[in-house]
């Protein structure tokens, strides 16, 4: 028994795994040269005649009733039609089958085929009584989308008219989503898409600049033309688009203190303990949220004996003087932050009567880590390798070194966006603006022109067209077409809506820009007052102000003249309490600035008269 | 099984072109009309290649006409690589294609046309082709 061939089994499941195939692809031309007279509609007779396909195979013969053309904007172009089944094989082999309808016209002398739909069988229904199928077709406009495979597939699909924002409408290679890709930009561009009669994808900006044709009264259908205004909830008065940036306003604040030791003369007199340097440092470093700058500077006593006095010495060795502090400096500074969110904003007014809220919002975050940006101690964050290897020549020392960047002015603050980039930033500002465009233009086209003439498929969705008839003079771009042939009875019609906007340019676009405002931080926290404050005497205030109680606390011994039994004593400590951050610069705190924007929308023409 | 392998009216290759590739065109002052369409199989795993010498013959793409003297002429008919070898390709002439083409929506090769009328004769012409040498499609 042959052994098994682990690759031959799974070969046996691929797709589309089939051996050798040989054979040609083809693919058919038809050149239609057409004379406009064929479309006049001057006096005289014209003839259609469909030809559909379904599949392979040519039904043109069995039609029955109508068939009926749709197309719009941003949606897929659907066709019904109504035939005679062959046999009852074929009602079983309708769907998904591939789908053209074409339109030969003719007219003494003038012959002209025109493509009207490309695209699938959606659904197919039968009617037993009639033995009629109607056909249900879609072109494949929902699909095209969902086959992208790349961000750059999606955009190419929207002609280079979408406005991008990695930050607002992110594509991920890991869980790609073309479809709600395809949407988000769709919001942004100032344009509509369609599949035209042939299948080919099309992206039409919303300009409207001189119209291809105008139909004059003997053109179009009598009593077909109607002027459709745009809805109240369609116009608001006005679109706002905000987009919130969120990020962090780092603050640095720096304070200067400084202590000195009291005269030697009452070490000799009250007994007082002096200053352990130990102490001192140990109090520097315990100050909550605050930390030392570079490093303090503490002064020893000078060795040596103070005296007499009532026959008393102070002596202190050179031993016991390396131990003490006698007095010091230092800086003390501070970083926190402030959750920030800055506001960018632009209010386009759009003229209507509506007052709803029409807004267009979005935010995205910076991912900056600012609490350990906050808490990081200095000098865990020094490098071994800077240490080791001090730059030459040797700079001055900011005392700032080994903190994580970014690094505040001092007595400042700094706006802090971590990884959003000027670009980021200017791309979202201008998607924002883009939608609230979109927006704009889809409710001022929301005014139509809607009219109807004999079958004419010359025109796709974009097309600029004119028209005069009636009392109604218009100009606009085609929003809808629907064409509708009844093989019964012969007629033919197409009818076209035009979207008519009272806009103010000739093509609809914006600009957009935004920068980050700064800030004017300051501060002036006041430094603490560090005293030396002494316990047990017959001068201890018996109810100082808590505040004010700061530097050495200590108290006379028990032994001396000065000792107050009756007098508070003090918890022996060098106490530091630094000035608290006002509330304005620690609460979440919110920025208002405005994009600076122009946006235009293409404009029609309407005039009637009476 | 058939070829895979074909032409498509989409570069996501899921509309095959089924029937005729329509051009309009005025009869007086015709402007040349351009089209793109694409040539390759949405299988990947599949590749083809001219069954003449798979992998050393290049694939092409002529264009025949059924009926030379009425219609029209495949020189009114250009075909390129990109849109902008339109204006360079010669009517008529064939279209060169790599020598292998492999299956999927990546690999799909965009087959560029222009049509511009020259018999100023007002009908509808259906006479061109477009029609690939005999190809080979096997597993890659």
């Amino acid at each position: 028994m042959a052994a098994f061939d682990s690759g031959s089994f799974d070969h046996a499941f691929d797709i589309g795994g089939g051996g050798v195939e040989t054979g040609t692809a083809t693919a058919g031309l038809s050149v239609s040269v057409v004379s406009p007279l064929v479309f006049s509609s001057a006096s005289g007779s014209i003839g259609w005649s469909p030809t559909v396909i379904v599949g392979a195979a040519d039904v043109s013969a069995r039609l029955s009733g109508s068939v009926r053309i749709s197309a719009a904007e941003d949606s897929a172009r659907v066709a019904a039609l109504t035939l005679i089944p062959a046999s009852a094989a074929d009602l079983e082999g309708y769907e998904g089958q591939a789908v053209t309808i074409d339109v030969t016209l003719f007219r003494p002398g003038q012959t002209a085929t025109w493509r009207l739909f490309t695209g699938t069988v959606e659904r197919s229904e039968f009617a037993l009584a009639e033995r009629l199928v109607t056909l249900s077709c879609r072109d494949g406009w929902q699909e095209r989308p969902a086959a992208c495979a790349s961000a750059a597939q999606v955009e190419a699909l929207l002609g280079g008219l979408a406005t991008t924002s990695g930050r607002l409408l992110p594509w991920s290679d890991a869980e790609p989503d073309p479809v709600a890709y395809f949407s988000g930009l769709l919001e942004t561009i100032p344009g509509a898409t369609a599949i035209d009669s042939s299948g080919v994808w099309q992206v039409v900006r919303w300009d409207i600049g001189t119209p291809e044709e105008t139909f004059a009264a003997g053109e179009v259908f009598d009593g077909s033309v109607d002027v459709i205004t745009a809805a109240r909830a369609d116009v608001p008065e006005a679109v706002r688009a905000t987009l919130a940036v969120r990020g962090h306003r780092l603050h640095s604040a720096e304070v200067d203190i400084d202590w000195t030791a009291v005269d030697y003369s009452l070490y000799i007199l009250q007994g007082l303990p002096v200053l352990p340097k130990t102490t001192a440092q140990a109090a520097l470093d315990g100050v909550p949220d605050w930390n030392t700058r570079g490093d303090p500077v503490i002064v020893e006593p000078t060795p040596g004996s103070y005296g007499p006095i009532g026959g008393s010495y102070y002596v202190v060795s050179a031993d016991q003087a390396a131990a003490i502090c006698q007095s010091f400096e230092a800086t003390l500074y501070r970083r926190w932050y402030q959750e920030v969110e800055v506001v960018y904003s632009i209010t386009i007014d759009l003229g209507g009567a509506s007052s709803r809220d029409d807004s267009i919002s979005a935010a995205f975050s910076s991912d900056f880590d600012v609490s350990e940006w906050e808490s990081a101690p200095r000098e865990a964050s020094v490098s071994p390798i800077y240490s080791a290897n001090p730059p030459h020549p040797p700079g001055t020392p900011t005392g700032y070194e080994g903190l994580p960047a970014p690094i505040p002015p001092t007595n400042g603050a700094v706006d802090h966006f971590g990884d959003i980039t000027t670009p980021d930033l200017q791309a979202a500002v201008a998607q924002v603006v883009a939608r609230a465009m979109r927006r704009v233009g889809e409710g001022r086209r929301q005014r139509r022109v809607r009219f109807a003439r004999p079958l004419d498929p010359r025109w796709e969705i974009g097309a600029v067209l004119a028209i005069d008839s009636g009392g109604v003079a218009a100009t606009g771009q085609v929003s809808e077409i629907e064409h509708d042939m009844d093989i019964d009875s012969g007629a033919m019609a197409s009818s076209f809506t035009l979207a008519v906007p009272d806009g103010d340019g000739e093509v609809t676009g914006f600009t957009a820009t935004a920068s980050a405002p700064g800030n004017t931080v300051a501060h002036t926290l006041d430094a603490p007052d560090l005293g030396n404050w002494i316990g047990s005497s017959y001068d201890t205030l018996p109810d100082p102000d808590e505040d004010t109680v700061q530097g050495f606390l200590c108290n006379v011994d028990p032994r001396s003249d000065g000792y107050d039994v009756e007098a508070p004593a003090y918890v022996p400590q060098f106490r530091i309490v630094m000035p608290d951050i006002p509330a304005p610069l620690r609460d979440p705190l919110t920025v208002e600035t405005t994009i600076s924007a122009a946006v235009t929308i293409a404009s029609g023409s309407l005039e009637i008269t009476f | 099984m058939a070829l895979s392998f074909g032409f498509y009216s989409d570069a996501a290759l899921t509309t095959p072109v089924a029937s005729r590739l329509r051009f309009v065109q005025p009869v007086a002052d015709p402007v040349a009309v351009d089209r793109v369409i694409w040539f390759g199989s949405p299988l990947p795993g599949r590749v083809c290649q001219a069954g003449s010498d798979p992998g050393v013959d290049p694939v092409t793409i002529g264009i025949t006409d059924a009926d030379s003297g009425s219609g029209s002429p495949a020189g009114d008919v250009r075909l390129a690589l990109t849109s902008g070898g339109l204006d360079t390709a010669v009517g008529g002439d064939p279209l060169v294609l790599p020598e292998t083409i492999a299956g999927g929506v990546a690999a799909a090769v965009a087959v560029h046309i222009r049509v511009l009328d020259s018999t100023h004769a007002s009908g509808v012409h259906n006479d061109l082709s477009l029609i690939t040498n005999a190809l080979r499609e096997a597993d890659a």
